[in-house]
């Protein structure tokens, strides 16, 4: 039996209506706030949220500390063998001045990437590509290609961060709490009752969507400071707060965007488990099957060139460059330099060396650069579709936030490749000159420091998604609040 | 054929039946009358054994209800009040399933039989369900236990929001099932019917079975006032 | 009325021959009624869709990549066997490539090969780690979840079995018709089985024609050889669908309301499909942590330097050249009917292979330890102990990887041991300039990827196997408990 459209109009509203609806929505709101707390569901899924958030950010935490430590322990080896190397020198002991024998076969410089302030927060590719490199003189690509070894099992698994929550679960406790906000009371009759007594439809059910509202975002919020305290983010800094102030407005943000949707699709009759699993179905949609196909999508159309082909280049420049070497000397020896004799014949080896090394990395430089081109044009293209998914977009923003998304770990190699090249310099003047190297040199040894990306340009990435999330919301609701007006109240 | 004996079920505190004695013959039809929560529906839920009771026994055709449910069930049909089908299936296939379930191989001519016996129009056999009208869902669900011929027939307020024509062709039906030497225990509000139908009369009040009639040496108008007493206490 | 036609009481039907009946009965309504739903009807379309854009996709990479990595292993061989005239220590130097091809059944779960390397330099001196992990050239959206045909089997397939089944028992009881059917006769046992049967036998039909896409494409591509490991699959697949059938069934059974039952499921689906595996993953790596590179390359360096505590490998070679002055009977080095360096290459190599086979191991423990965390987690969730099953028969786990890696070690011993034999045999000590031609580099012979047998994979999948059998023995157990006890009323 529907009871037709009811926009609202009782017999006791037309007097005094205003003074009278003031102090019924505070405790309007308390009611629900209680009914609620009595259901016993919203309890639980906040703390289980809130749990998992901690947890999850301790996890993170736990990871970047393993490679900020192995960082550390690295940084202090480097400067200890330079520093010995150094002493040595002063002393002129023939290792320790020959450019080549330093450069090219004993020091290396540890070129880190310190952890950004909301890396644990999302880790992104951060467990995957490199937080430091081993930079020596010779060419790039010895160096480029390393990794830690890992579980190749947890990797294909995924982190399980704080981002992790916020994009998977998040959405399902929201879902949870409001996916029969509308439909239960239908059933139950108490829309209809309600309706009755005079309270309008539309007031009654956002009466019920703003506690949840309150309800969800109130402990979201306390559970991501606590999160952020636990991941060890610098409150006190701008680029700890600043970006953890965005955080907070995106999950803010999507989780709004789960409520309007839960509200949208309760806006039409329905029975409570078809509205339950249409939004099953949207969140697998949203969190799990778009973003997959999108990684699909940019992978297929911006395909990586193929590794198999840099190592089939790399043997023939490797080769190419052998032969050059061995046209002046015998390739025996070439490899066995402990044969030699004769510090002349040590330069000379280096010297053979450095120009194989550069006549190699000159002939890959185009195939690597390669690499990074088509890495930036997928990036490109995953920012563009997105916008297809709250989902991606979330995460996106989140991970873009913390700096755990390829533009930071990119610019991390630009600067990596650059200073090898100051640092490689540094070794082969000297070296193709026939000079040796002084303390004075050592002292003078070309650091790295890796240059953090302007906060403002990091800021303005999430930007345009926190937006989009925005506008969803607005759209979803507005068009559920219509649908509402309407609605068939038994 | 239907017996009880000190039947009781109590739900916490509260007892919804106690102690009841009860006793159906073949051939015959009992009316159970009472007021909603008397305790004639959980009788029949007891029978059935889709509850367990508190103390006493059920028993049908000599089978203890609680140890053997099963065998219990296979001697029994059911009408419940508002008889519940699938809406998908025509009233012809929710028959063929339903008997199919009670053990029976019944060919399409027979099922038709059974729809037609129930009173069912032939035009609407084949049609689906969830176009029938409440009487119409009641016929197959008649239809289901005619088909099962079992020794036994419960029946839940059959009558409620039938039509009085459909109502009189339902009696006859019962009278006719009770010739063939089924024992039958109807819940019923209808007095009228009751007497007019039943063998026995019982009349239930808040889970006691407080009077015993013979229809045929009592009259309507002091089975009325009858009931009226016990209802009034 | 024809009252007299039929005895009025018909006899109680027989029980054993009826309850096949009555079981049959209930599995056929419930196959037509699941295969007459729109609803299901479009879930098994959109998993079509997405199993076959999953397909199409990983078929298109595995031929890509197959040929790719057999054009370039044959490159490398070219490469290899033209390298003309050189000492054979300087080939050992330069050295050759193993690449991993791709096994047919990589096309249905990827497995973990995404992060493994997918080429190994086998030089002098040195075991490498593989290396060129496509992971590497991925966007960070793959660490969302590859869209596979393992993940739509894992993840969706049951997902859909949830939805058609969590309604199975509580809707009937809400609506009443559970009553009339338990009046009709037909034990909650009966019911429980045909409906099992009827969903499940939907649910196989709605799934064959993407499962025979499947199996057409893997014969396809690789004939025959690797059709008991996909039937094997399919058994394993078809074991966890059985398993998420009973659970929805039996919590239906069991839940208040079909709602309730929907939630319980859905929450228990999210769960341990994708929260479990993630927790797990990383507790295994919170408590067993693997050793940075650093680490190893340091005890690498120090173990060569001394010999793994045996002899210095200094000291190994003077003993050895002391007793083959011996046996030969000369005084000096360079009067040996042989070139020494040969030899002491092979003492080099021996020491050499000792220490990594040592320092590997220590990595390959450290990374099982994680693993048995893992393993030990599936308890908890059956999923993951599925998805352990499917990359272990499709060949894409770990285990393949490390087969991979130690054949290719294998052959690279056997290499290097052929090259010093050459240098020992056919030249003499202090011979600077000998060189060795084509017929050197043929007899090394090729590098050849043998992939394990079956039965290893199923060998290392008895644990996860164990763990899916305890699940269904326990479900079954409850679902008899719950047809027990089925209640019948709704209030």
């Amino acid at each position: 039996m529907s009871a037709g459209a009811l926009d609202g109009v009782s017999p006791g509203a037309a007097a005094g209506g205003r003074e009278r609806r003031a102090p019924a929505t505070g405790a309007r709101l308390r009611q629900e706030l209680h009914l609620l707390r009595r259901e016993g569901l919203a309890p639980w899924a906040l703390v289980a949220l809130t749990l998992l958030l901690v947890a999850a950010a301790l996890n993170g935490r736990a990871l970047l500390g393993v490679q900020a430590r192995t960082a550390a322990a690295l940084e202090d080896e480097a400067a200890q063998t330079t520093r010995a190397l150094a002493e040595q020198a002063g002393r002129g002991v023939a290792t320790a001045v020959s450019p080549g024998v330093v450069g090219y076969s004993v020091l290396g410089e540890p070129a880190v990437l310190p952890a950004s302030p909301l890396g644990a927060l999302a880790i992104g590719q951060g467990d995957l590509l490199p937080a430091w490199y081993p930079v020596t003189a010779r060419g790039p690509h010895h160096f480029l290609a390393r990794s830690e070894p890992e579980n190749p099992l947890r990797l294909s698994i995924g982190n399980f961060d704080a981002a992790f929550v916020i994009v998977w679960l998040l959405p399902l406790v929201v879902i949870a709490l409001s996916f029969n906000v509308v439909s239960a009371e239908r059933e139950r009759g108490v829309l209809a009752v309600a309706v009755a007594a005079g309270a309008s439809p539309v007031g009654f059910i956002l009466g019920k969507v703003a506690a949840r509202a309150l309800v969800v975002f109130g402990s979201l919020w306390i559970a991501l400071l606590a999160a952020a305290l636990a991941a060890g983010v610098p409150l006190g800094s701008a680029a700890g707060l600043l970006p953890l102030l965005l955080w907070l407005a995106g999950a803010t943000l999507y989780g709004a965007f789960w409520f309007a949707l839960a509200l949208f699709v309760n806006a039409r009759p329905r029975a409570s488990d078809q509205n339950a699993s249409l939004l099953a179905g949207a969140w697998l949609l949203l969190v799990i099957l778009l973003p997959a196909l999108t990684n699909l999508a940019a992978t297929t159309v911006f395909a990586a060139p193929s590794r198999v082909a840099l190592t089939t280049e790399l043997r023939e420049a490797s080769e190419a460059a052998d032969r050059a070497a061995a046209a002046s000397r015998d390739k025996y020896f070439f490899d066995h330099p402990e044969m030699q004799g004769g510090d002349m014949d040590r330069t000379a080896y280096f010297q053979s060396v450095a120009q194989s090394e550069l006549s190699i990395s000159e002939a890959m430089a185009p195939l690597l650069a390669q690499f990074d081109v088509q890495a930036r044009r997928q990036q490109g293209l995953v920012e563009v579709l997105q916008f297809l998914s709250p989902g991606t977009m979330t995460w996106q923003s989140l991970t873009a936030l913390a700096g755990s998304d390829g533009a930071r770990l990119r610019e991390f190699r630009a600067q990596v490749l650059a200073f090898h090249a100051r640092w490689s310099g540094f070794f082969r003047d000297p070296l193709m000159r026939g000079a040796t190297l002084t303390p004075a040199d050592y002292a003078a040894l070309p650091q790295f420091a890796f240059q953090e990306p302007p906060l403002g340009r990091t800021l303005a990435r999430a930007l345009p998604a926190l937006a989009m999330l925005l506008a969803l919301t607005l759209l979803l609701g507005g068009i559920a609040l219509r649908r509402l007006r309407r609605f068939p109240v038994a | 054929m239907l017996e009880t004996r000190k039947l009781s079920k109590s739900y916490g505190e509260v007892a919804a039946l106690r102690e009841l004695d009860l006793r159906v013959n073949p051939g015959e039809i009992y009316c159970l009358l009472g007021a909603n929560g008397a305790g004639k529906t959980t009788t029949i839920n007891l029978l059935l054994g889709f509850i367990e009771p508190t103390s006493g026994s059920a028993q049908v055709a000599g089978i203890d209800v609680a140890t053997d449910p099963n065998g219990a069930r296979s001697r029994l049909a059911y009408i419940p009040e508002t008889v519940m089908l699938y809406g998908a299936l025509s009233g012809l296939e929710n028959l063929k399933y339903f008997s199919g379930l009670s053990g029976q191989a019944l060919s399409d001519e027979e099922l038709h039989g059974c729809l037609a016996r129930a009173g069912l129009a032939a035009a609407a056999h084949d049609r689906p369900l969830k176009g029938y009208s409440k009487g119409m869902r009641q016929k197959v669900g008649v239809a289901i236990a005619i088909a099962k011929r079992a020794g036994a027939l419960l029946l839940d307020e059959p009558t409620s929001g039938l039509d009085p024509k459909a109502s009189n062709e339902f009696s006859e039906l019962i009278l006719a099932l009770a010739r063939d030497g089924a024992a039958i225990l109807m819940a019923t509000h209808d007095l009228f019917r009751a007497k007019e139908t039943g063998t026995r009369i019982g009349i239930m009040r808040e889970g006691v079975l407080r009077a015993q009639y013979d229809a045929a040496s009592i009259s309507h108008t002091a089975l009325e006032q009858a009931y009226l007493e016990h209802m009034g206490d | 009325m024809n009252a007299a036609a039929a005895p009025a009481v018909a006899p109680s039907p027989a029980a054993g021959a009826g309850a096949a009946r009555r079981v049959a009965i209930v599995a056929r309504k419930e196959l037509r009624g699941a295969l007459r739903d729109g609803r299901v009807l479009a879930g098994a379309c959109v998993l079509l869709l997405l199993g076959m854009v999953a397909l199409a996709s990983a078929g298109a990479r595995y031929a890509n990549v197959s040929r790719e990595r057999a054009v370039a292993q044959a490159l490398i061989q070219e490469q290899w066997t033209q390298q003309g005239e050189k000492n054979p220590h300087s080939a050992a130097h330069y050295g050759i490539y193993a690449f991993r091809p791709a096994l047919p059944l990589s096309f249905f779960d990827p497995g973990v090969l995404s992060y493994e390397g997918v080429s190994i330099w086998l030089e002098a001196h040195k075991r490498n780690f593989a290396a060129g992990r496509p992971a590497d050239d991925m966007t960070a959206l793959a660490r969302f979840g590859e869209l596979s045909l393992g993940f739509v089997f894992q993840a969706l397939v049951p997902l859909g079995l949830l939805l058609m089944a969590y309604a199975a028992f509580s809707s009937e009881r809400e609506s009443g018709t559970l009553r009339q059917l338990l009046a009709s006769g037909v034990t909650p046992a009966q019911l429980f089985v045909g409906k099992f049967l009827g969903l499940g036998g939907a649910a196989l039909l709605l799934l064959a024609p993407l499962l025979l896409l499947c199996l057409g494409v893997l014969v396809v591509a690789s004939g025959t050889t690797w059709l008991p490991a996909a039937l094997a699959l399919l058994v394993a697949y078809a074991g966890y669908g059985a398993l998420v059938l009973l659970l929805a069934l039996t919590v239906s059974a069991r839940a208040s309301t079909s709602q309730a039952a929907l939630l319980v499921l859905l929450a228990f689906w999210a769960v341990i499909t994708f929260v479990v595996p993630r927790i797990a993953a990383d507790l295994g790596r919170v408590l067993q942590p693997t050793p940075t590179l650093g680490d190893f390359q340091r005890g690498v360096d120090a173990d060569l330097a001394t010999g793994l505590g045996r002899e210095s490998p200094a000291a190994q070679v003077e003993k050895r050249r002391e007793q083959l002055l011996k046996l030969y009977k000369v005084e000096r080095e360079q009067d040996l009917p042989i070139n020494f360096q040969g030899i002491v290459f092979g003492i080099q190599d021996e020491v050499s292979n000792a220490v990594y086979d040592k320092h590997f191991g220590i990595l390959e423990r450290a990374v099982d330890a994680q693993v048995d965390v893992f393993e030990a987690a599936t308890v908890l969730s059956p999923r993951m102990a599925l998805a352990m099953i499917s990359q272990e028969l499709a060949g894409t786990s770990l285990q393949h990887q490390r087969h991979f890696e130690r054949g290719a070690e294998a052959f690279r011993r056997r290499l290097m041991d052929i090259l010093n034999r050459d240098i020992a045999m056919n030249s003499r000590s202090g011979q600077a300039d000998y060189r060795a031609g084509p017929d050197l580099w043929r007899n090394t012979g090729e590098y050849r990827f043998e992939p394990e047998p079956l039965r290893a994979s199923l060998a290392r999948s008895a644990a996860p196997l164990t763990v899916l059998v305890l699940w269904l023995a326990v479900l079954v157990g409850a679902s008899i408990a719950t047809t027990r006890r089925l209640r019948v009323l709704a209030t």
